[in-house]
């Protein structure tokens, strides 16, 4: 790979990084054990860029990085507890009135406590579908799982996650 | 009428269905409730996730990470043994001899078959032996030509025949990439197989890229290269009898089903 290369690869994984981060939150569901995971999942990039292939997605390859960086950080048991301050996970857009931000934070709280409870693959299935807007094609070629799984796997976490955050069990009913 | 299942209504949410089946699931819409529900259950867990995950988008990135990205020192990658192979195969006739090559990649010899095998976990190897021997495998290596793509298995795994020769044993041989991602991105393995007298395509060789970034997780089990042998020379004194054949060449053998092949089996 030529300097020339080297640097637009990097560039393009700079552009990336806050997509990245976001799928590694999505993870992680806390922003430090994410940052650390990108963090580790550029390096492992870095050292292996001769494995992809110039042309194609860059984006489905790092998040593939960063989906199995997880699993061996999480088989390591390196990641932090999940239970961050609250107000490091508010929203920084959301609301200038306390009845917004509260709602938001609740909602926050629910949503967070929820993904906790899914497995590591269906957060990584909510994240790549739900957020990143893959299709089930792509993301089934991403995580390198047949469509239907993705499929049933999807289906299942979003009404798993729709009971959870409405359980009046949640935390935020504690409130 | 199609069976509203889960997986249905979340997929017409998600636009992912055709605009038939799309236009009986909003006509079961408009007339039953409890379709509705069920379809804003997928609806609104989009809304939500992105309400709640899209904050890193609209914060700075910590500046660790672009530093780390902009500063990380790679130590340029050596070649694996199979790309230096590639390469050597896609040289010209005036092919250089093999010992010129060398390898860091330990490889187990296979002393059933005589052939080489990649020294790869054993759920690896179980995965690959079901997904490059045989079936779709072989099918591909049947009748694809040199330089095009067929898919292997419904794991989004795509097979590149790169390169085809004769072995020692005069019968034909490919050498092959293995690829995952929606666009090919990721190279996971590259390989040498050789065609059976049943005309079966078997792999003979292997070596794994790196697992962990190419297979789910649930296959994943950290394979470590080790080992400093150089396998080159037992690669083409064993196996190669002459250089590649040109495209015009695997084109005809293709179209004639490689008629005449196995000659000494």
């Amino acid at each position: 790979m030529t300097n020339t290369n080297d640097d637009y690869f990097r560039d393009q994984m700079v552009a990336l990084l806050p997509r990245m981060r976001r799928f590694a939150y999505t993870l992680t569901s806390n922003k430090e054990d994410a940052d650390d995971l990108v963090q580790a999942a550029c390096e492992r990039a870095l050292s292996r860029r001769h494995q992809w292939r110039p042309g194609s997605r860059l984006d489905s390859w790092m998040f593939r990085i960063i989906h199995t960086q997880r699993i061996d950080m999480t088989r390591s048991k390196r990641s932090r507890s999940v239970h961050v301050p609250l107000e490091e996970r508010m929203f920084k857009s959301n609301g200038t009135g306390g009845k917004n931000k509260m709602e938001s934070s609740i909602m926050l709280r629910q949503v967070l406590q929820a993904m906790e409870q899914l497995s590591e693959i269906d957060r990584a299935v909510l994240a790549l579908v739900c957020i990143e807007g893959q299709s089930y094609k792509e993301s089934a070629a991403t995580l390198g799982l047949p469509m239907g799984t993705v499929m049933s796997r999807l289906a299942r976490a979003r009404k798993r996650l729709h009971e959870l955050v409405n359980s009046k069990d949640t935390l935020a009913y504690e409130h | 009428m199609t069976k509203l299942t889960d997986e249905i209504l979340m997929a017409y949410v998600d636009g992912e269905l055709e605009d038939k089946q799309a236009g009986e699931i909003r006509e079961a819409i408009k007339t039953d409730p409890e379709v509705l529900k069920r379809v804003d259950i997928f609806r609104d867990s989009s809304a939500m996730l992105q309400g709640v995950y899209d904050a890193p988008l609209k914060e700075a990135v910590p500046n660790r990470l672009v530093k780390t990205v902009m500063n990380f020192k790679t130590d340029k990658p050596s070649p694996g043994l199979l790309e230096r192979v590639a390469a050597f195969f896609r040289m010209p006739p005036s092919w250089k001899p093999a010992y010129v090559l060398t390898a860091a990649v330990a490889l187990l010899i296979g002393t059933a078959a005589g052939y080489l095998a990649a020294n790869i976990p054993q759920s690896d190897q179980k995965h690959y032996a079901v997904t490059l021997n045989g079936g779709d495998f072989s099918r591909g290596m049947e009748t694809t030509a040199s330089g095009q793509f067929f898919a292997v298995g419904d794991r989004g795994i795509q097979v590149m025949p790169v390169a085809t020769f004769r072995d020692k044993s005069n019968r034909y041989c490919r050498q092959y990439e293995v690829v995952a991602g929606q666009d090919k991105n990721t190279l996971i393995a590259q390989g040498i197989a050789y065609r059976d007298k049943s005309g079966k395509w078997l792999t003979m060789i292997t070596i794994n890229s790196h697992p962990s970034d190419s297979l789910s997780a649930d296959t994943n089990s950290g394979y470590i290269p080790a080992g400093e042998d150089d396998f080159a020379d037992i690669i083409f004194s064993r196996i190669m009898a002459s250089p590649p054949m040109g495209l015009e060449r695997e084109s005809e053998l293709i179209d004639h089903a490689w008629a005449g092949v196995s000659r000494s089996e």
